[in-house]
């Protein structure tokens, strides 16, 4: 009997292959990127489509205009305020927004699948 | 050690959704998934890689349900069982993986000798004897692990594995196999 199972195990060890890959995971990973790539953008959409609706519902959205302008200036004041000679604070305001784009844009780029 | 470093590839896609280190998990298993799906389809490479996808993209979307509490192997065979069996079940593919046809689709690096062997002693078996046999003598899977991947009771995983090693028996003997005595 112990024989016989040897038997049965040694039939199946030489028979037991290893499988080489062949651009098999990549088919995979690229399957995959797609459809996560289409629940983000539903998940973004909804989360948007709640924000809009939390605006409208609260009445936020007409006061937004008159919050946005108070925002500026005081974020104007306070680059005023600040010493930076020789660079003026309009200058300093524009490298502000130069490093937040950078920022942005290196952040959607390394949200792209590459091995 | 092993199992260590799975858990840790499994945190960094379930957090951080690092497809880098899912890639890793799918480079470390796809041989024995897609071996796994060969057995069970008699050698049909196409199906057994659909098959196979299935599973893994399964495995990535659900990776936040892995709890560790089994090995990432066992989790995975578990998944790729329910697949096998939802597409055995959708297609009714029951009557044919019976007989002892051997699929002619078979990929080119794979000696068709030894694969037309493995899948006509396979053909003899039961469906639960074949994925019983298959898990504990070409994965290596113990008693306990089988019975966790399948859902099937201890008890039946040991009676479905003495009958399909004694057919498998009879069958080797039969075509003279004596393993190179």
């Amino acid at each position: 009997m112990v024989e016989d199972e040897k038997l049965v195990a040694q039939f199946f060890e030489e028979h037991r292959q290893e499988i080489a890959d062949d651009g098999f995971s990549h088919r995979v990973m690229s399957h995959i990127e797609p459809r996560m790539r289409r629940y983000n953008r539903v998940w973004s959409l909804v989360c948007a489509a709640l924000g809009v609706a939390l605006l409208l519902l609260t009445g936020c959205l007409k006061s937004l205009p008159t919050l946005m302008s108070h925002v500026a200036a005081g974020l104007w004041t306070t680059l005023g305020g600040i010493h930076f000679t020789p660079i003026s604070p309009a200058l300093a305001f524009f490298g502000v927004i130069v490093i937040m784009l950078v920022v942005a844009y290196n952040f959607l780029l390394s949200d792209k699948y590459s091995l | 050690m092993d199992r260590i470093n799975d858990i840790s590839l499994v945190a960094q896609v379930a957090v951080f959704h690092n497809n880098r280190a899912f890639d890793k998990l799918v480079l470390k298993y796809q041989s024995p998934i897609r071996r796994f799906f060969l057995n069970q389809t008699m050698g049909d490479g196409q199906l057994s890689d659909d098959l196979a996808q299935d599973t893994f993209v399964k495995a990535y979307v659900n990776i936040g349900k892995y709890r560790g509490v089994s090995s990432f192997s066992t989790w995975l065979y578990r998944i790729a069982y329910n697949v096998f069996y939802d597409y055995v079940r959708s297609h009714k593919m029951t009557e044919d993986l019976e007989r002892p046809a051997v699929h002619s689709k078979q990929g080119e690096h794979r000696d068709t000798t030894m694969q037309m062997d493995i899948y006509r002693a396979l053909a003899i078996l039961s469906e639960p004897e074949r994925t019983c046999i298959t898990l504990q003598l070409m994965e290596g899977q113990s008693i306990e692990y089988i019975s966790e991947i399948t859902g099937i009771a201890q008890g039946t995983v040991k009676s479905h594995l003495s009958r399909g090693k004694q057919k498998l028996t009879n069958y080797l003997k039969e075509n003279g196999y004596d393993g190179g005595r």
